[in-house]
């Protein structure tokens, strides 16, 4: 692990939240772009080595989580179960925004057939998507996925969905 | 007994679509049932059994229950040109049948990436540490801070706060809310099928007539009611809207 490797883990040890990129590049002083090499190599790091921890990125962020693979000891060590139930409706609207986010709301009502306004607003309160304004209409927003779902699904980034390309791709 | 119906209906919209998430699901689940492709013919079969769940479907809230029309009346076009081969239909018809058959392949290949997200879903999560939730606040103070300048600030608060006096306790006053007053306006509504905002309020204050505007503007959003005023600054009639379009349908 080389200097700014070191600077970087330790950046994000200590915030614990999902960090923005831009963020780690101005405080390490780094170009973006390289950043994100750097960072690409950090988590094949984690990867690779049978490592405790791993490195989460999605919509320009990065955090260090602990690896799926010691969930049980985790779960044990918190003393609380993360076993929670989705609804037929919650699944079937978190699968369309994962694969296929960000989208906007008429955009997921038109592909579940549905007026989705209820499920959606369930699934912020729960913290499992967020959403921004569309940079394309200011009056709607779009969803997408949170940090917090795509860690409960125990995957580092959105792109390890099984058959990921498959449905973004639809 | 509509006036309960319609208030479940606005408190636990999701919860009472039990079985079927959308008209979509429905319709692939009776196709599936009956381990068929999806294509016009066997949406012309599925028809009846669709708009007999339909028909049944009373404790949905009206934005969906007009989704589910809305795939009814394509079903019903389809079933149509099955019976009538002579039936000409204009390219725009062809083009919603079209459209219905192309939704729902598409609806089903989602329907499948679901199952990924139920199997992976909290079954080995990664834990993020929960820093700051568990942080304990620090006193940080500005430099050349002294502790005069708390008491100083305590006694300018209380100073304030003394020369309030009573009227605070008496402004806190009892305020309706838009829920509320929707709630009361879908109950007078169920007795008598049509009313108008002058007899909407009851004691003619501000705040009320206001709120009464507001709910009155939210039901309509939520395809509730049908509001109609002939002219400028004249009587706004409304009426509830559910039960007529629902029986349209069904009879």
């Amino acid at each position: 692990m080389n200097d700014i490797e070191k600077k970087i883990e330790a950046l994000l040890f200590i915030s614990g939240e999902p960090l923005e990129i831009a963020k780690i590049a101005e405080i390490v002083e780094i170009d973006e772009e390289q950043l994100k090499e750097i960072i690409e190599n950090l988590r094949m790091d984690y990867e690779t080595n049978n490592r405790g921890l791993s490195l989460v990125v999605f919509d320009n962020k990065v955090q260090l989580a602990t690896d799926q693979k010691v969930s049980e000891v985790i779960e044990k060590y918190l003393q609380k179960t993360l076993k929670e139930d989705l609804t037929p409706a919650a699944v079937e609207t978190l699968a369309i925004i994962a694969y296929k986010g960000p989208l906007t709301r008429s955009e997921i009502d038109n592909i579940r057939g549905v007026n989705s306004s209820y499920i959606l607003r369930n699934l912020l309160i729960r913290g499992l998507i967020e959403r921004d304004v569309d940079p394309h209409r200011a009056n709607a927003f779009i969803y997408k996925i949170s940090f917090d779902f795509l860690r409960k699904m125990g995957l580092e980034k959105i792109e390890d969905l099984p058959e990921y390309q498959k449905y973004h791709n639809l | 007994m509509a006036m309960m119906k319609n208030q479940l209906t606005l408190q636990n919209l999701e919860i009472k679509q039990e079985k079927f998430t959308g008209p979509l699901d429905l319709l692939l689940t009776l196709i599936e049932e009956r381990k068929l492709e999806i294509t016009e013919v066997s949406l012309a079969s599925v028809t009846d059994t669709f708009l007999k769940y339909v028909g049944d479907l009373k404790q949905v809230a009206p934005e969906i229950l007009a989704d589910f029309l809305v795939v009814a009346a394509k079903l019903i076009l389809i079933k149509s040109k099955s019976l009538l081969p002579t039936l000409e239909l204009t390219s725009e018809e062809e083009a919603e049948i079209k459209d219905l058959t192309q939704r729902l392949e598409i609806y089903k290949l989602f329907k499948e990436a679901s199952q990924h997200i139920k199997s992976l879903y909290t079954k080995n999560p990664m834990m993020a540490r929960e820093f700051l939730s568990t942080q304990t606040p620090i006193f940080y103070p500005p430099e050349n801070f002294e502790v005069l300048w708390l008491k100083q600030a305590f006694e300018k608060i209380w100073t304030e706060f003394s020369s309030l006096g009573e009227t605070i306790v008496e402004k806190v006053k009892k305020v309706i809310k838009i829920e509320e007053k929707i709630k009361n306006i879908l109950k007078l509504l169920n007795q008598k099928a049509e009313s108008s905002f002058n007899q909407l309020i009851t004691k003619r204050e501000k705040i009320e007539i206001i709120v009464t505007f507001l709910a009155l503007l939210q039901m309509f959003k939520e395809q509730i009611i049908i509001i109609e005023q002939e002219e400028n600054f004249g009587e706004i009639k409304v009426v509830l809207k559910t039960e007529n379009n629902f029986n349209l349908y069904h009879e």
